[in-house]
C-alpha cells in the first residue's frame, strides 16, 4: 500500500467517523428533547393535580361555613395564604381548606424514576374584565399561577386557573 | 503475487471490514433509535389525547342540562371499581341523562400486539356498542375518596360516598423495539398520575 492509498483509507475512516459522531449526536439530541417533553407530561400531571385539589377547596376562609354577599367580607389581598396551623403537601392529604391557602407555597415533589420537581404557587385577586392583572382589593375572582421546574427541564411549565365564588345552591 | 501485494490485500480487507462494521452499526442504531423515538412520541401523543378526553368527560359527571333529571348529584356515580367507572352525565348537553362507562379489557384481547400488557380501553355511552381504544393502555386505575378525603376500599357498595377520584394511567408502546424492550422496558412507559380529579357536581350535595 503506497502513501496515496494510505491517505485515502485514512480519509475514509475520518469521514465515516465524523458521520457516525454526527448521527450519534443527532440521536442524542432527539432523545434529550423527547425525554424533556416526557418530563413535561409529568410536570403537567402534577400541576393538574394541584389545580384540581385547589378547585375542591372553598373560595375563601370566610366562605368555609358561611355564604357571603359582599367582597368586603373576603380575606384582604395582602393576607392571602394559609391560616395559622394550616399545612399541606399537595401529593398527600391536606389541611388546607380554601383556595388562597396555596399562596406562596413552594413544594418539592419527587416522582420516582423520573425527576424531582419544584412547584411554586401564587394566588391573587383579579377582575373579570382583566383576568391577567393582579388587583389589591378583594373581588369574586382568585387566580392561581403555578410554575413547575425540574433540573432536567429547560423550560418552566406554567399553568393558571381562575376560581370564582358562586353560591349555586 | 509478492508478499507486499498480499499484505496490501489483507490490509485493505481489514480496513474495509472495519468500515463495513461501522456502517452496519450506524444503520442498526439509526433504525433502533428511530423506532424507539417514534414509539415514545406516539405514546406521548396517546396519553395527552387520552387524558384530555378523560378530563373532559369526568368533569361532567353528574351534569345534566335539565337538572331535574338528576336532582341528587350524589347518585351520579353508579359503579366505582378499580378500573371501571359508570356515571350519569349529559353527553350532548341535550337535557337527557346518559350513562357513560369506562373500563379496560383483558390483555388477552390484544394478543396480536407484541406487548403482552397492553389492553383496550372502552368508553360506552348508554347501551351503544362500546368505543374500543387501542392507545397502549397497560394500567388504568382509580382510587376513590369520600368527603373526609379517606380512601374508600373496594368493593364499593355505595358509590354515593364517592367525592374525589384519583386516576393513574400508564401507556406503553404496542410494538416496542424487541431487543430494547427486554433490556429496559421503562423507556416505553409514559405515566399520568392525577392525584385528584374534582367533579364539582359530586360536591353539590
Amino acid at each position: 500500500m503506497n502513501t496515496g492509498q494510505m491517505m485515502l483509507a485514512a480519509g475514509a475512516l475520518v469521514l465515516l467517523g465524523t458521520t457516525v459522531i454526527t448521527v450519534d449526536r443527532m440521536f442524542g439530541n432527539q432523545g434529550t428533547i423527547l425525554r424533556q417533553t416526557e418530563i413535561g407530561v409529568y410536570a403537567i400531571s402534577l400541576g393538574t393535580s394541584i389545580l384540581e385539589e385547589a378547585q375542591g377547596m372553598n373560595f375563601d376562609e370566610v366562605t368555609v361555613n358561611n355564604a357571603i354577599t359582599s367582597t368586603s367580607s373576603l380575606t384582604a389581598a395582602s393576607s392571602l395564604g394559609p391560616e395559622s396551623g394550616e399545612t399541606t403537601t399537595p401529593a398527600s392529604s391536606t389541611k388546607f381548606d380554601d383556595f388562597d391557602d396555596y399562596n406562596n407555597l413552594t413544594e418539592g415533589l419527587q416522582v420516582a424514576g423520573v425527576d424531582s420537581f419544584t412547584v411554586k404557587i401564587s394566588v391573587y385577586y383579579v377582575n373579570d374584565s382583566a383576568p391577567d392583572t393582579k388587583v389589591t382589593t378583594p373581588t369574586w375572582y382568585k387566580r392561581m399561577d403555578l410554575k413547575i421546574t425540574s433540573t432536567a427541564m429547560t423550560d418552566t411549565v406554567k399553568m393558571s386557573y381562575i376560581f370564582s365564588y358562586f353560591n349555586f345552591r | 503475487m509478492g508478499s507486499t501485494t498480499l499484505l496490501d490485500i489483507i490490509g485493505s480487507f481489514f480496513i474495509g471490514g472495519i468500515l463495513l462494521i461501522m456502517g452496519m452499526r450506524l444503520n442498526a442504531e439509526s433504525n433502533e433509535n428511530t423506532a424507539v423515538y417514534n414509539g415514545n412520541y406516539i405514546l406521548q401523543m396517546n396519553i395527552t389525547t387520552l387524558i384530555s378526553l378523560l378530563e373532559t368527560d369526568f368533569r361532567r359527571i353528574g351534569y345534566c342540562r335539565d337538572w331535574t333529571k338528576i336532582p341528587d348529584p350524589s347518585q351520579a356515580v353508579r359503579i366505582a371499581d378499580t378500573s371501571r367507572l359508570r356515571y350519569w352525565t349529559d353527553v350532548n348537553n341535550a337535557g337527557h341523562l346518559d350513562s357513560i362507562t369506562y373500563y379496560v379489557g383483558p390483555p388477552s384481547e390484544l394478543s396480536s400486539t407484541p406487548n403482552p400488557y397492553d389492553r383496550y380501553l372502552y368508553r360506552q355511552v348508554n347501551t351503544n356498542t362500546a368505543l374500543q381504544m387501542n392507545l397502549g393502555v397497560t394500567q388504568f386505575n382509580f382510587i376513590f375518596k369520600d368527603a373526609l378525603d379517606d380512601t374508600i376500599h373496594f368493593p364499593i357498595t355505595n358509590p354515593a360516598n364517592v367525592y374525589y377520584m384519583q386516576l393513574t394511567v400508564q401507556v406503553q408502546s404496542a410494538v416496542p423495539y424487541a431487543q430494547e424492550y427486554m433490556n429496559d422496558p421503562s423507556q416505553y412507559d409514559v405515566f399520568w398520575k392525577e392525584l385528584r380529579l374534582v367533579t364539582k357536581n359530586l360536591k353539590n350535595r
